[in-house]
């Protein structure tokens, strides 16, 4: 029994993990339905900014936050504003290929980036809570895992309040339902695009440092990551953020329970089944509001 | 079906004389690199051109495409290991089974648009990749899951292995195939459909396109293409291991090919995947190994530059040059008759 629960935690934190990178994606693929393509690998960028980071000065990870997050957001902003808008604005269909193309031409930019400048082999940051675990008992917990849930947490009750509670949110909800109507509304689309890639990657940045104690780095860590968001998000639905983290604990339930009673390999292949199931069944996700 | 004749003609020239200059190309040049690294080439020129078809004239994403090359090469491969028929057979096996299997999974991802619709196809690339990488032995043939299978050399042609420059006609010999096949799909009605499917789905199927039956189609045909070129593939190579053949960088990188020469264009894959390939190995050579990362770097960008300034790709731009300097070339002729 006592390692049922043992797997049920672990699953649900390493959920949380999942959700931190994706939740972003579930807001801007709802928002601006652009699917980025590169939203793992530019985790994976985030977390060797961050590794250079805390080389050189041995700073806290949790600390790095104050740096990475209003960094990350100016990066996507301006991602956003200088090559992905125009590629938006031209375009009359609800979602452009063209957008798709170039974020994946920017994943495999910031992947082969990476190979180049760090090589492939995977680097491990040392940090003050590496290795660390709560102990219930005959149950361990790793720190780094319950400070990264506790931080999702956070970021979705954040998420939620913004664009519930909030002219912004409003806005950014408005023009995810018609873009043109919200136009004509007054509100500014361009703007509004540029805030939300921004908080995406200013999420990425937030799991990045929250990740780092765990996690080695290394630029294949990129894909799967990119790859379990993607599973995320299709599987909370897209757009709605608490359908992220339950995606992600979704996710990280059936991979820690996949692995221990068959083997890893089973295990991410019933991940994809599961993927192809709500792809094929209920394509909007879980939690999504809109009628498949 | 109306037969266009002067454009028939006159587009013959220049690709009859790209003909020649890679026939003859072995014959002059004989350090065995640079063979290598043509026929790599024309392998992705093969890959770009079969991924045309469904993903430049039918316009579907299918980024999971390279799911049937992988199909090839192991159909071919196990055929040849486990000494159940020549591997030539074991292409075609490939063949078929590609064509049925992309119809079969195909199916459902056609009712997804967009995003989903390339995400759906990955999927399918990964199931399988995870799949095959799995299985150490199916009864008592070992599989070798990643590992894969070691092909035995034997340098006979009856078991697909080729001297080097016999290596360039054989896949050059498979890109005229497979472009033939994407000529006579373009200027046929599947193309025109294709095309019309293409650029608005629903407009054209308010004409009376059977939509979902076309694109099975193109699917079936560029999945058989694919895997006929992943089998030689696998046997250029001597192994077929899931990380070679199902690979989803792979698949990328042949979107990247095609899309950077032109999609939906005869000569736009081609183009790109030479052009690409032969800037790729410049700089590798020039600047070393590890500027082979740097010189993938250049794909990725060369991708969102085309993307946004030049959405014709190469072909468009070399088509844009030759139509600027025809007008020059008409506009002195004018003159000089005028003058006369």
């Amino acid at each position: 029994m006592n390692s049922l629960i043992q797997l049920l935690i672990d699953g649900t934190l390493t959920g949380g993990v999942y959700a931190c990178v994706a939740i972003g994606l579930s807001l801007s693929f709802g928002i601006m339905r652009i699917f980025n393509w590169a939203q793992g690998d530019t985790y994976m960028m985030a977390m060797f900014i961050l590794y250079v980071l805390i080389g050189k000065t041995s700073m806290h990870p949790y600390l790095a936050i104050a740096i990475m997050v209003p960094l990350m957001f100016l990066y996507g902003s301006a991602l956003q504003k200088y090559v992905l808008n125009p590629l938006v604005m031209r375009t009359k269909e609800r979602e452009s290929l063209d957008v798709m193309l170039t974020t994946a031409g920017v994943s495999y930019v910031i992947y082969n980036l990476a190979v180049f400048i760090f090589s492939s082999n995977a680097k491990s940051v040392d940090t003050p809570i590496s290795g660390k675990m709560f102990n219930f008992g005959s149950i361990s917990i790793s720190q780094g895992k319950v400070f990264a849930f506790i931080s999702i947490l956070l970021v979705t009750i954040g998420l939620e309040m913004l664009l519930r509670k909030t002219e912004i949110g409003r806005a950014l909800r408005a023009t995810s339902q018609d873009k043109e109507t919200a136009q004509l509304m007054g509100m500014n689309n361009v703007k509004l695009y540029n805030l939300a890639n921004g908080l995406n990657h200013a999420c990425i940045g937030l799991a990045a440092c929250v990740m780092i104690p765990m996690y080695t780095v290394s630029p294949a860590s990129g894909q799967t990551f990119g790859f379990k968001s993607l599973i995320v998000v299709v599987l909370g639905g897209k757009g709605s953020v608490p359908g992220a983290l339950l995606g992600g604990i979704i996710l990280g339930l059936v991979e820690v329970l996949g692995a221990y009673y068959f083997n890893n390999v089973i295990a991410q292949m019933m991940i994809f089944g599961l993927f192809a199931l709500i792809l094929f069944l209920k394509p909007n996700g879980l939690l999504s509001k809109e009628k498949s | 079906m109306m037969k266009r004749e002067m454009k028939f003609n006159k587009g013959m020239i220049v690709p009859a004389l790209l003909l020649l200059v890679a026939i003859v190309f072995p014959q002059v040049v004989t350090q065995k690199y640079i063979l290598q690294v043509g026929t790599t080439m024309l392998f992705f020129a093969c890959f770009a051109s079969a991924w045309n078809i469904i993903g430049g004239y039918a316009g579907q994403f299918a980024l999971g495409n390279g799911l049937y090359l992988g199909v090839g090469a192991y159909a071919a491969g196990i055929c040849y290991v486990g000494g159940f028929c020549s591997p030539w057979i074991g292409m075609l096996i490939g063949m078929v089974a590609s064509a049925l299997l992309s119809a079969v999974i195909s199916r459902p991802c056609f009712r997804l648009s967009g995003t989903y619709f390339s995400l759906s196809t990955v999927a399918f690339l990964y199931i399988g990749l995870y799949t095959v990488s799995s299985i150490q032995y199916v009864g008592d043939f070992k599989l070798g899951a990643t590992m894969g299978l070691l092909l035995p050399y034997s340098g006979r042609w009856q078991d697909m292995q080729f001297s080097k420059p016999m290596w360039f006609y054989v896949v050059l010999a498979c890109l005229v195939v497979i472009l033939i096949v994407s000529a006579w799909v373009k200027n046929h009605r599947m193309g025109y459909y294709l095309m019309a499917i293409g650029s608005d789905q629903d407009a054209s199927a308010t004409t009376g396109i059977n939509v979902v039956m076309y694109k099975t189609y193109a699917q079936m045909i560029s999945a058989a293409l694919m895997a006929m070129a992943g089998s030689l593939y696998g046997f250029y190579l001597l192994t077929v291991m899931p990380t070679k053949v199902l690979s989803y960088t792979l698949s990328l990188e042949i979107m990247m090919y095609c899309v950077i020469g032109g999609k939906g264009t005869l000569w736009g894959p081609v183009m790109g995947a030479m052009t690409m390939g032969f800037i790729s190995e410049f700089m590798r050579t020039r600047m070393g190994a590890s500027a082979a990362s740097l010189g993938t770097v250049f794909y990725g960008l060369a991708l969102i530059l085309v993307v946004r300034f030049a959405p014709g790709g190469i072909y468009g731009l070399v088509k844009m040059l030759a139509d600027k300097i025809g007008d020059k070339l008409k506009k002195s002729k004018t003159k000089v008759e005028e003058e006369a």
